[in-house]
């Protein structure tokens, strides 16, 4: 164990702060057409592919530094890939590389960017204009190579799908030619329109300006799906684009052209907004895993957006979170109100009474404080009301009915639950923390007059470490209750996990500590000795927890 | 015969023109241009068993819809109430009376399970054709039953925005 740690000091934060750099010195990174190659071929994350592709990318764009710098990712690393195929797992904690994912954040605007270079290419290969494009890219959800495959196959039934046949065949738009006055529109029934009052899109359906501007106008006021909308004749499959939006209705296409960025982004499975409230931030990952950090301080898995959870999985920790909308109610109520009774372990609840318990199931007497037999109970043991004895559980693992094991199997879902749901807790109370740290640092520093701000800083990283383990330790209890047990893996396992928890108790017990008692020195190795036990465990997971 | 012919048309085009919604032409800047075109369209030149009336309000407007087929001798009424912001929505539309339809698209209260009524509406749609629509839908049925999920539909008031409606049949 402790040769490996040495080779695995890796700060995240670092991360973070080199890919806000790049970001900043290599703009050109985001535009730059390589770059929508190796997108596109590897938007589908087929895991096992995204192995392979990892070097692909790293000839394709000699600007990405941390693929050239590892284009061959060591055989550990890569068996832990296939293992946890599906996995975001921890690779930004323990990848040899700094960041073999291509892990980048982009504003909006840089978003839109590549969106229109993507586009640019298409109108190029293909001879139609960007609207156009626009749509079709779109509808093959942004995978160029899907889209070229469909159109060679059959170029007039793609565009007839995607609703732009007589864009592409017709004469155009804009207003309609025919007799100077006299022109009828079929939305608001006047007929005495001059010709350039009509606008039709190159399906020839003309309309009054003022009714494409109500249409546009309530088309865009129903949301996203705007950007599907067809022409105003009933059953005309015409779909509308940005060049009608401007032409009619000027002012609502901005807020068109957002929401055909946010389509563009939704359908990317590499790339995600930040769900920070506000935020307006892409991130983006060349092979859709990985954690980022957003510059407003919200992390999160660019798979599946929530906060990040190595070890457990994206599919897992979905199965875990329904489970628990489901039954954390549930059980928390049970585990609130009930104990099981200590012989027949039926659950049972006590809304009343005094502590001597007769179970209804097997008629049992015992005490509800300890839970032994009511026999040995008494004055000596305090009472109807008190008992000073200690308590004891068991269960017979035997027992095989169906009751038997729906119970056993509520018990263990509600063994991981209680501490995935501890460690929640204390995770929230450490963000909390972390908020009254800098009063705390102004305090320490203030009490020692031959303290720099940079002396205690040690409390502050010491509380993001301890938010971090926190994290972690929660998402192992789901990662627990997923695991199945081979070859003893489970056992060691929860070895690491108890050695990570037992550090970071002892870190949270030191970080709170009063400022007068605390020892610096003590603070800071407990935060390296606990980063590297996170390290580890998470590390043991990456690589497939000793099976190869 | 020919001669008959033009006496009836005109003769029921002489009635229409008595509507007092349409004695006095409305020029075209008001809202109710369009309403009073679809009318007099409507009114001159009815489908074959349907019949509209308008009361005194221009955007009410009951359609008398004779039944074919398995709705053989059967009348039916829809009210059709065009909103303000008609013909950018839908008007609203439901049967009314003692007789609702018993077809799989129509519920007890009257409401018409309908794509044109919600997201297939497109304003260049008029009254008439709604109601020809569901004129169709109706000849076409080969039995008569409820939708499946009827039951929802009770003490619902109809009418309203079908805004959020899932079509169960495109065919409709």
């Amino acid at each position: 164990m402790s040769d490996s740690e040495d080779d695995y000091v890796y700060d995240y934060s670092d991360a973070s702060s080199d890919e806000g750099d790049e970001m900043k010195t290599s703009p050109q990174q985001a535009k730059s057409p390589q770059e929508g190659d190796s997108d596109d071929e590897d938007r589908k994350p087929a895991a096992k592919k995204s192995m392979d592709i990892r070097g692909e990318v790293g000839v394709k764009t000699p600007s990405s530094k941390n693929a050239n710098a590892n284009p061959n990712a060591p055989p550990a690393h890569g068996s832990g890939r296939k293992s946890y195929d599906h996995s975001p797992t921890g690779s930004d904690y323990l990848s040899p590389a700094k960041n073999p994912d291509g892990l980048k954040l982009m504003e909006a605007e840089q978003v839109r960017e590549e969106m229109h270079s993507l586009v640019c290419e298409i109108t190029d290969m293909l001879g139609i204009s960007e609207a156009v494009a626009t749509v079709l890219m779109r509808m093959h959800k942004w995978n160029k190579e899907a889209l070229l495959n469909a159109y060679m196959n059959d170029s007039n039934a793609t565009l007839s799908k995607a609703g732009v046949l007589s864009k592409v065949q017709g004469e155009g738009g804009g207003a309609t030619s025919g007799s100077g006055t006299g022109n009828t529109c079929n939305i608001c029934c006047d007929d005495d329109f001059a010709s350039d009052e009509m606008y039709a899109m190159s399906c020839g359906h003309s309309f009054c300006r003022d009714c494409w501007r109500g249409f546009l106008h309530s088309k865009v006021g129903d949301g996203p799906s705007c950007i599907y909308a067809t022409c105003p004749a009933a059953g005309c499959p015409e779909v509308i684009t940005e060049v009608e939006v401007s032409d009619v209705s000027k002012d609502v296409l901005p807020k068109f052209s957002t929401y055909q960025l946010r389509s563009y982004v939704n359908l990317n499975k590499l790339a995600r907004w930040c769900p920070g409230a506000g935020c307006t931030k892409v991130a983006s990952s060349k092979t859709g895993f990985g954690n980022i950090k957003c510059d407003c301080g919200n992390e999160f898995c660019i798979r599946c957006g929530l906060e990040p959870h190595s070890p457990v999985t994206c599919p897992d920790l979905a199965k875990w979170e329904e489970k628990c909308q489901n039954e954390s109610e549930t059980a928390n109520w049970i585990l609130a109100n009930t104990k099981k009774c200590p012989k027949c372990f039926t659950r049972i609840e006590k809304n009343q009474g005094c502590n001597h318990m007769v179970c209804q199931q097997c008629k049992f007497e015992f005490c509800w404080i300890c839970l032994a037999a009511w026999n040995e109970h008494g004055a000596s043991t305090g009472g109807y009301y008190k008992c000073n004895k200690f308590a004891s559980e068991g269960d017979n693992p035997n027992d095989q009915s169906d009751a038997a094991k729906a119970k056993r199997e509520l018990d263990r879902y509600l063994h991981y639950y209680q501490r995935f749901h501890a460690h929640g807790q204390a995770q929230k109370f450490a963000k909390k923390q972390l908020a009254q740290t800098e009063q705390r640092m102004v305090q320490l520093q203030d009490g020692n007059s031959d303290t720099s701000w940079i002396d205690v800083q040690f409390l502050k990283t010491a509380t993001e470490q301890l938010i971090e383990c926190r994290r972690v330790l929660k998402y192992t209890y789901t990662f627990a209750y997923y695991l199945e047990d081979k070859d003893g893996i489970k056992e060691r396992f929860e070895h690491h996990q108890e050695m990570l928890e037992k550090f970071t108790e002892r870190l949270s017990e030191l970080s709170e500590m009063d400022l007068e008692k605390m020892d610096r020195t003590d603070v800071v190795n407990m935060t390296r000795v606990v980063d590297k036990f996170v390290k580890n465990i998470l590390k043991y997971v990456d690589e497939g927890m000793d099976i190869d | 015969m020919a001669s008959t012919n033009s006496s009836t048309k005109s003769k029921s085009s002489a009635r229409a023109l008595k509507s007092p919604h349409l004695a006095q032409p409305l020029s075209p800047t008001s809202s109710n241009y369009r309403l009073q075109q679809e009318l007099r369209s409507f009114l001159l030149s009815p489908p074959p068993d349907l019949k509209v009336s308008v009361g005194r309000n221009l955007r009410i407007w009951h359609v008398k819809l004779t039944g074919r087929n398995v709705y053989e001798g059967e009348v039916f009424t829809l009210r059709i109430k065009y909103s303000n912001t008609y013909p950018r929505d839908p008007p609203s539309v439901y049967f009314v009376g003692d007789n609702i339809p018993e077809h799989e698209h129509v519920y007890s209260n009257g409401d018409i399970c309908l794509s044109l009524l919600g997201s297939g509406w497109s304003p260049n749609l008029t009254g008439q054709g709604i109601a020809v629509s569901i004129q169709s839908i109706l000849n076409s049925a080969g039995r008569k039953c409820r939708p499946i999920d009827n039951s929802g539909s009770v003490g619902r008031k109809p009418g309203e925005s079908q805004k959020d409606w899932i079509y169960h049949d495109d065919n409709c």
